[in-house]
């Protein structure tokens, strides 16, 4: 007998409660544009949105898939946009990162973190927030990515030192 | 600042959350307009012009096919009243074809567009 077909609308929804926040979050430190980072995160529902309606075979593990395509999107988008912006001075400014705690930080701060967190690429800004803010390991990111450990260990060497003398 | 300092600093901020739109943006399943409507635009732009030229060429097409069935028999008209009026010599049919053909000839030196009119094909 054939599977009745999860409805997608409530299939994506459920979804998004549960990963949601999380993905947009990865693909804004991928792409450092809220705009672009709500547009990757749509576009990859509505294709889980369309595969499910054609009832192809079951997702067996939706957060890795919906984790691996906000990355491919999210590359996607960099490589469509890589031409279109020409220096860091045109990247957007609306905020990428806010104070965990009411009493940290200050807004100086938080803008020149922001502003040297943009400065990298996107390859190094990934390794620094699965690392930083994921709290995932060499090993679990390049499992995640596809990369090889050292590659992993090499993009955050590279990260932690331009953010130092950025921030210096 | 060590690796360590950096990665405190770091921890004291996290990217921003996802605006409450976007769920609804999701789940409403509103598609992304900035995305879909300059390609639905320039498809349906397309497709007009395309209509256009395809009813302008089969317009132009009737008007060149009427031209060239009038001319036909207007030249074949001139060359019967010519042969007639020649008749007595060998071939007087030939004869008044090629004096036409002379004409349109000498027609089509002076003005193009003059022996377009009258034989329907341009030399």
């Amino acid at each position: 007998m054939r599977r009745r077909p999860d409805d997608p609308t409530a299939m994506a929804g459920r979804l998004y409660d549960q990963h949601g926040a999380s993905l947009f979050r990865y693909a804004l430190m991928l792409l450092a544009d809220r705009s672009a980072a709500e547009d990757a995160v749509q576009q990859v529902f509505a294709s889980l949105m369309t595969l499910v309606a054609r009832d192809a075979a079951p997702i067996e593990n939706a957060e890795h898939y919906l984790r691996r395509a906000v990355r491919n999107e999210c590359y996607s988008a960099l490589r469509r946009t890589v031409r279109r912006e020409a220096s860091i001075d045109a990247a957007p400014t609306a905020a990428l990162l806010q104070a965990i705690a009411t009493t940290d930080g200050t807004p100086d701060e938080r803008i020149a973190l922001e502003r040297a967190l943009r400065t990298l690429p996107a390859e190094q800004r990934e390794v620094v927030h699965l690392r930083v803010y994921e709290g995932l390991t060499f090993q679990e990111i390049a499992t995640q990515t596809g990369e090889s450990i050292n590659t992993i260990a090499s993009r955050h060497r590279y990260a932690l030192d331009k953010l130092r003398m950025l921030l210096q | 600042m060590k690796d360590e300092d950096l990665e405190r600093l770091l921890r004291r901020y996290e990217p921003v959350a996802p605006p409450a739109s976007l769920r609804a943006r999701i789940v409403g399943g509103r598609t992304n307009r900035r995305r879909t409507w300059p390609w639905a635009a320039a498809a349906a732009a397309l497709l007009a012009v395309t209509v256009w030229l395809a009813s302008s060429a089969e317009r132009v097409m009737q008007r060149i096919d009427g031209n060239v069935d009038v001319a036909a028999s207007q030249r074949s008209v001139e060359v019967e009243a010519l042969a007639e009026m020649i008749e007595g010599s060998e071939n007087p049919r030939a004869l008044a074809e090629w004096m036409i053909e002379r004409r349109d000839a000498d027609r089509a030196l002076e003005s193009p567009r003059q022996a377009v009119g009258t034989t329907g094909v341009a030399r």
